[in-house]
């Protein structure tokens, strides 16, 4: 069998290349190397809904999505891991304030994270015995999940709803609800054909790697923050590659394609 | 499929057309009795199915290779039973393990298919020039080109939009929208077709046209 593959060449290099730029930047970043992320308009907003949700004594509704139903799906996973990231500071400032959040899923192998991020935050603002785990709603699939959403939407009349993670055909119902009842809604996904829908429905939204930057900035964990800071440097290394691609492609130059392809 | 006429297969489309209903009252009226009890009744049996599903598939997956003699199975069979600590308020900590193993696995065996289709292959086709060159396959290769490349600098995430970046990146944002713009119109036709599937379901329980 032979160790090196034609067609995957340049694939390896850039597989060790990417591993090598978050190795450096995880350990800078763990040496105090500041990693700044760009102002967020949806993170900003936060506060203002759990100030709201004080305000009007209403709940918090919070969802992470169908997913898939697991945090093992390589694609819908990590979106479900920073909703969650995220749910930990929405929980702090709920405690804080004194809102109750509730969280809605169908992904049950994400409850016992669930469960030790809203007791952490709990804990962290000196309120352990204000969690409720009852307030952590599972339902076994996704559309169960979204039709006792719209009921408890209706019944509960939310101040602010926030979706955060792998969203699917639910999106754009659970937006179109949380709108009639005039609720505050901050969105976050990574599934493009979902977008649109929270985009259309939501005050705020955060679209694709956004999402993980957020929750990146919120958590300020050194090894994220800096996987993030490794892969901004290979969106320029890509960002050259197309710009120097597509200028000598005019002169019909095919040699960078034929690099890329090794 | 023909109109049933047995009194089950009645009862069945009929039922579902019953339960249908309630569950449009929603949208079309408001919150209400008939609504709850079409949610109340939907969540329950979606959980008594996925009850059985998972016991069934446990047994098939895990119980059944291990009573044939495939140890190795006993492996997954414990990690589960481990998530099952977090009603332990002494142990919870022991539940995180199984979901360490998952994650881990699941984004090592998801990595190897990234590289090459999501970024080598993308950026081979941007710079790839068109076979033909008339003016629409022109447009089309600059502009997914340049949008590609306004696109990716959005996505700078620890970089403020601002100074040089600015106007390429608010660019960036107006094409990512107007690639949103396109998904949200083909996703409405297509729950248009859904609607009409659901209309058609209701005229042909009514006998109004054949099923």
């Amino acid at each position: 069998m032979a160790i090196i593959i034609t067609g995957r060449v340049t694939a390896f290099i850039f597989l060790l290349a990417c591993l090598a730029l978050f190795y450096i930047f995880m350990s800078l970043s763990k040496k105090g190397g500041k990693v700044s992320i760009r102002t967020f308009p949806a993170v900003a907003a936060i506060p203002e809904a759990v100030g709201r949700a004080a305000e009007m004594g209403k709940p918090i509704y919070y969802s992470t999505g169908y997913a898939m139903e697991t945090i093992s799906n390589p694609d819908q996973g990590p979106q479900t891991l920073a909703g969650i990231s995220i749910l930990g500071y929405v929980t702090k400032l709920a405690a804080r304030s004194g809102v109750k959040i509730h969280y809605f899923t169908p992904i049950a192998d994400s409850l016992p994270l669930v469960e030790e991020t809203m007791r952490n935050a709990y804990l962290e603002e000196g309120k352990p015995e204000d969690f409720d785990p009852t307030s952590i709603h599972f339902f076994s699939g996704q559309s169960p999940m979204l039709t006792a959403t719209l009921g408890f939407m209706q019944r509960e009349r939310p101040a602010a709803n926030i979706f955060m993670g792998g969203f699917y055909y639910e999106a754009v119902v659970m937006g179109e609800a949380g709108n009639t009842i005039g609720a505050m809604q901050i969105s976050g996904t990574a599934n493009t054909h979902q977008m649109p829908f929270f985009i259309a429905t939501c005050d705020y939204a955060m679209i694709s790697e956004e999402l993980y930057a957020a929750s990146a900035a919120i958590a300020q964990n050194p090894d994220i923050l800096g996987t993030i800071k490794g892969e901004d440097i290979m969106k320029l290394v890509i960002l050259a590659l197309i710009g120097i691609g597509f200028i000598i492609s005019f002169t019909g130059t095919t040699f960078l394609i034929d690099l890329l392809r090794m | 499929m023909a109109y049933p006429t047995d009194v089950v297969g009645i009862l069945g489309i009929w039922s579902a057309l019953l339960l249908m209903l309630m569950i449009y009252s929603y949208p079309l009226y408001k919150e209400n009795p008939f609504f709850r009890f079409a949610e109340h009744l939907f969540i329950g049996l979606a959980l008594a199915i996925a009850v059985i599903t998972a016991i069934q598939t446990t047994m098939r997956m895990a119980v059944t290779p291990v009573l044939g003699g495939d140890i190795v199975y006993v492996i997954p069979i414990i990690l589960g039973f481990m998530m099952y600590f977090i009603f332990s308020s002494d142990y919870r900590w022991v539940s995180r393990y199984p979901i360490a193993i998952l994650v881990g696995s699941a984004i090592g065996l998801g990595m190897r298919g990234v590289i090459i289709p999501n970024i080598l292959t993308q950026i081979i086709n941007t710079i790839t020039f068109p076979k033909s060159t008339d003016f629409m396959s022109m447009f089309n290769f600059v502009y997914i080109a340049l949008g590609t490349l306004f696109a990716v600098m959005y996505f700078l995430l620890t970089y403020e939009h601002k100074g040089a970046i600015l106007y390429p990146t608010r660019l960036g944002r107006w094409l990512i929208m107007i690639g949103l713009g396109a998904y949200y119109g083909n996703t409405v036709l297509f729950r248009m077709s859904m609607l009409s599937g659901r209309a058609q379901y209701l005229l042909q329980v009514l006998r109004i046209i054949p099923m």
